[in-house]
């Protein structure tokens, strides 16, 4: 199934072409699509998760040039800039670069500390190229910085072909020119909306959390274990953030997860042994239309005493997404539906009619008050590593499938080699010596093949091509090498 | 008493002629109808009637005869020749040495052995409405036409409304804007008449030829909505009959459909047999793709392949290139392609080893059906790939279920002194008390002159509950100040 949004009907005048609720209906449930995808579902921009903001080296202090972060964009047509917004808090003489497309020369440094947004201009490319981003610290530290990466997006987004035509006024004239324009101001939403690609999470399925309680050392700087590292745009002031996590206590008698936003700690749930879901409402009151950081942290609270082999908590982040919070968004009244058959007065078809066009003119209005997300192509964040073989180890592959927690688009672009597209519910495979379950080796009852193990391709898939990958369903894409996913609505 | 006489005209090469009235003996019937029945008055594209019968002398047979057209005036009382009682071909005849009977039918016969690929045509009403200001030429930047206009063109007729340009044609047709628009619709090579009923079943409307011989596709609100040509009554007719199907009235329809999903370009014709191109002989090349096409991938010049769609070598092995070596044209429809390669080398034949055309296919997805109504006497309706969208499956199913919904009996009016005027397809009020019927509103299904232009028969359906045109919002340049309806 398609997305809700239908062909608009064409009308004409002078072919005494009646007026039916099939069509005029069309046009009321489009205009009520656009209406709820005009405040989106955000997940937050991820930044890291086993590594906190601090970029612990461990007792190696000497370790030199290191990636933090990396991601890819789709490149369109008339886009210039890459922007890199983050914090540099530098230990010592440490610089951040920034690397377009494997190339070893930076185009951008950062040698300052503080708040940041670093903008370069794009090179050269051919429309629909993907735009690989590497960040790297360089340069030895014996200590600890602070690295952030908070946002990353190109700009400016293509030009339409055409422009916004406007919602006509009726007036018990209802003539091909009015009822045209009506669609068409639709279609150029939809247009409109579908510039902006629907960007994933890296996912992460059973990876491992802590088994103890933290500093374990007294090199460590922080008294919990990392498992997430991002920022929340808060689009709406009705917006709030929902985080859910599933936990798998093994060892230990009490442990709690811990969700920050901003600093400060915005929900805490106390952990017992077992398997237990946990969903967050967390209300945003920062500044609309910007960003702040989010992580969320696992605690130890009550360590496991007992001899002999300690089991890792395991994670996974289902959802780090905003939602409307308990008074929900502002839409639009949209009419009620027409009905076939039904004498209606003009007074009546007029006011649905305008109904219709106050909706559209109210989605245009709320598109153009939030640049922030809707004049922006957000990089994606590639899979947690921080070398190529970390990057290409099985257990990763495992853990950091692409997520797309809610499947609102019909068409995938997918950049990679050796790519799945997998849904529908995980299979765990038992370990072949102890014969216990192997939480680095997850599947999925539903995979297919997009892209081959040959070589590095770009492909765009239509998702109703795939039985019950249903709208709403959580679907991942994952493989040996994940460049880029992004989904469309069209 | 009335006097009967005949004008019979054929036209065997391109003008018409008048058969003389001492050849035309007697033994003349005409028959026109939307094709309903009792069990079906009004259903959606059924296969309509126009025949008519005539004995003549064997010296008057035109020749050539096969497929003949043919025009017949029963002219009473010398009423106008251009009253035409049927308009069409003659198929066959049989008769001795002296006398033969001819059976004429109507254009559906030649409109059937029209096949040809179309265009795919995108989100418009299967038939659109022919008018004087709107072109029905394909080949026109302009053209607008449903794909049921697309197929009565190719068939060589033309619109009425264009009459006064085209004066020639094979048959003339007459189209209302049909109700139902699919959001992909083409033909491939079909039965074209088949085709047309198919088209006017999924929209709602009829198709039918007239007794002036023009193909009228007609909507069923146009159909009901249209005014009454003639009111008769019990000093009218000789005789009513009535028949009422035994099948009860439905109370749910039941339509089925299948969505189409446009794809993106991939490989949709691969040709790996190995040809010659011989010096001189162009190499014509057609495909039918397994799904209708959106469009087909060219090179930099408009409407040609791209080079690497071609292998084509020298019998050296080297690669021929497009443009020096060898040419070809393209031509594309919804799901057929044609590809004619002309050896440009010199003196050399070239080998085809290979082509690939890539495309974006409209694939089918999973099929649906919705119901209407409730009860237990559920009407499935034909499935039909012009059936994409749940809303269109909607549609028509309401639209059938608020015509059979209710009894609609068959009444047969006998007897009635000819007149050219009604036609099947026209309304007209009927009253008779036992029958209840007072001024009701009712369109003729069929009317038959059996005895040669004396007396007619009407058969005709009452569609008083039906609106019509006028009682809806129409898209209009004229302001609607009024209460109408909303369709389905």
């Amino acid at each position: 199934m398609p997305i809700p949004y239908i062909t608009q009907p064409t009308w004409i005048d002078s072919v005494s072409q009646i007026h039916s609720a099939t069509d005029l209906n069309t046009m009321v449930r489009n205009a009520q699509w656009l209406d709820m995808v005009s405040f989106p579902n955000i997940p937050s921009f991820d930044y890291s998760h086993e590594e906190p903001d601090v970029v612990y080296q461990g007792s190696s202090n000497t370790k030199g040039d290191k990636r933090f972060w990396w991601g890819a964009g789709q490149l369109r047509t008339g886009m210039t800039t890459l922007t890199v917004v983050g914090t540099l808090t530098k230990y010592g003489s440490e610089t951040l670069q920034i690397f377009l497309n494997g190339s070893g020369t930076a185009s951008a440094t950062i040698s300052s500390n503080g708040a940041f947004t670093q903008t370069i201009t794009l090179p050269a490319f051919t429309d629909g190229d993907i735009l690989t981003v590497e960040v790297k610290k360089i340069g030895s530290s014996a200590g600890y910085g602070i690295y952030r990466i908070d946002d990353a997006y190109l700009t400016p987004l293509p030009t339409l072909p055409t422009s916004w035509p406007g919602v006509p006024t009726f007036a018990s004239t209802y003539n091909q020119t009015l009822l045209n324009q009506l669609t068409a101001a639709a279609d150029w939403l939809l247009a409109r909306i579908n510039q902006v690609p629907l960007i994933p999470h890296v996912g992460q399925i059973e990876v491992l959390a802590s088994y103890k309680p933290h500093p374990s050392v007294a090199a460590e700087p922080f008294d919990y274990f990392p498992v997430y590292q991002g920022s929340v745009l808060r689009l709406h002031s009705t917006d709030r953030l929902r985080v859910v996590a599933q936990v798998r206590n093994r060892n230990n008698p009490s442990e709690a997860l811990d969700v920050y936003v901003n600093g400060s700690i915005a929900a805490t749930a106390t952990i017992s042994p077992g398997v237990t879901i946990h969903s967050f409402p967390i209300t945003l009151s920062h500044t609309v239309g910007t960003r702040v950081p989010v992580s969320i942290r696992q605690r130890v609270i009550t360590g496991n005493e007992r001899p002999g082999p300690q089991i890792n908590t395991r994670i996974w982040l289902v959802r780090c997404t905003t939602e409307p919070n308990a008074s929900g968004h502002a839409y639009s009244s949209a009419p009620s539906l027409y009905t076939g058959n039904v004498a209606i007065s003009n007074t009546t078809h007029n006011t649905k009619l305008n109904a219709i066009a106050s909706t559209l003119s109210a989605v245009k209005a709320r598109i153009d008050a939030r640049p922030e997300y809707w004049s922006r192509v957000r990089l994606m964040r590639r899979r947690y590593a921080i070398d190529e073989p970390e990057y290409n180890k099985g257990k990763n592959i495992s853990r950091h499938p692409m997520c797309f927690d809610t499947r609102r688009g019909d068409r995938l672009v997918v950049r990679g080699k050796d790519v799945k597209l997998c849904w529908g519910p995980q299979i765990v495979k038992n370990n072949e010596e102890t014969g216990e379950p192997n939480y680095e080796d997850v599947s999925f009852t539903h995979e297919e093949q997009i892209i081959d193990a040959d070589k590095i391709d770009t492909k765009t898939v239509y998702l109703d091509a795939y039985d019950s990958l249903y709208p709403s369903t959580v679907y991942y894409v994952k493989g040996a090498d994940v460049v880029y996913a992004a989904e469309y609505y069209v | 008493m009335a006097t009967m006489t005949y004008q019979v005209q054929v036209n065997p090469s391109g003008s018409w002629t008048t058969v003389t009235a001492s050849d035309i003996l007697e033994e003349v019937s005409v028959q026109e109808g939307l094709g309903g029945s009792a069990d079906a008055p009004l259903r959606f594209g059924d296969q309509s009637k126009a025949r008519a019968s005539l004995k003549i002398k064997r010296s008057a047979l035109p020749s050539p005869w096969r497929n003949c057209p043919i025009r017949i005036t029963l002219m009473r009382d010398g009423s106008s020749a251009t009253d035409y009682a049927f308009v069409g071909l003659i198929r066959s005849y049989q008769g001795d040495e002296n006398e033969l009977t001819l059976t004429c039918e109507g254009f559906g016969g030649v409109i059937s052995k029209t096949r040809d690929y179309s265009p795919l045509i995108i989100r418009r009403a299967l038939f659109t409405k022919t008018a004087l200001a709107i072109t029905d030429d394909p080949t026109d930047a302009a053209y607008a036409g449903g794909i049921g206009n697309w197929l009565l063109w190719q068939a060589g007729g033309r619109p009425l409304e264009w009459s006064g340009t085209y004066t020639n044609p094979t048959f003339y047709y007459s189209c209302d804007q049909a109700l139902l628009a699919s959001p992909y619709s083409w033909v491939s090579a079909e039965d074209a008449w088949q085709e047309l009923q198919e088209l006017a079943q999924v929209s709602g409307g009829q198709i039918f030829q007239d007794r002036k011989g023009v193909i009228r596709y007609k909507s069923i609100l146009s159909l009901a909505g249209a005014s009454s040509v003639g009111a008769y009554s019990a000093s009218d007719y000789g005789n009513i009959t009535v028949q009422v199907s035994a099948n009860p009235v439905v109370t749910g329809a039941i339509c089925p459909y299948q969505p189409r999903l446009p794809r993106p370009m991939q490989d949709v014709v691969k040709d790996d047999l190995t040809r010659l191109i011989v010096r001189g002989e162009p190499l014509t090349l057609e495909y039918e793709p397994d799904w209708p096409l959106l469009a087909v991938q060219t090179g930099a010049t408009t409407n040609q392949l791209p080079a690497d769609a071609f292998q084509i070598c020298y019998p050296s092995g080297v690669l021929a290139t497009l443009g020096t070596d060898f040419s070809h044209t393209l031509d594309v429809d919804a799901q057929h392609i044609t590809v004619v390669i002309t050896n440009g080398a010199v003196g050399q034949d070239l080998h085809f080893y290979k082509l690939i055309i890539r495309g974006q296919p409209v694939l089918a997805g999973a099929q649906g059906s919705i119901t209407v109504g409730s009860g237990t006497t559920k009407q499935t309706l034909t499935q039909s790939p012009l059936i994409q969208e749940e809303a269109h499956a909607r549609r028509l199913a309401q639209l059938y279920l608020q015509i059979a919904s209710i009894e609609r009996p068959v009444y047969t009016l006998s007897d009635i002194l000819y007149h050219p005027t009604p036609s099947a397809g026209d309304v007209v009020t009927v009253t008779n008390v036992t029958m209840g019927l007072s001024d009701t509103r009712c369109v003729i299904i069929d009317r038959q002159s059996p005895d040669g232009g004396l007396t007619m028969n009407l058969q005709v359906v009452p569609i008083d509950d039906l609106p019509g045109t006028n009682d809806y919002f129409i898209t209009s340049t004229s302001s609607q100040v009024a209460t109408k309806y909303i369709a389905y």
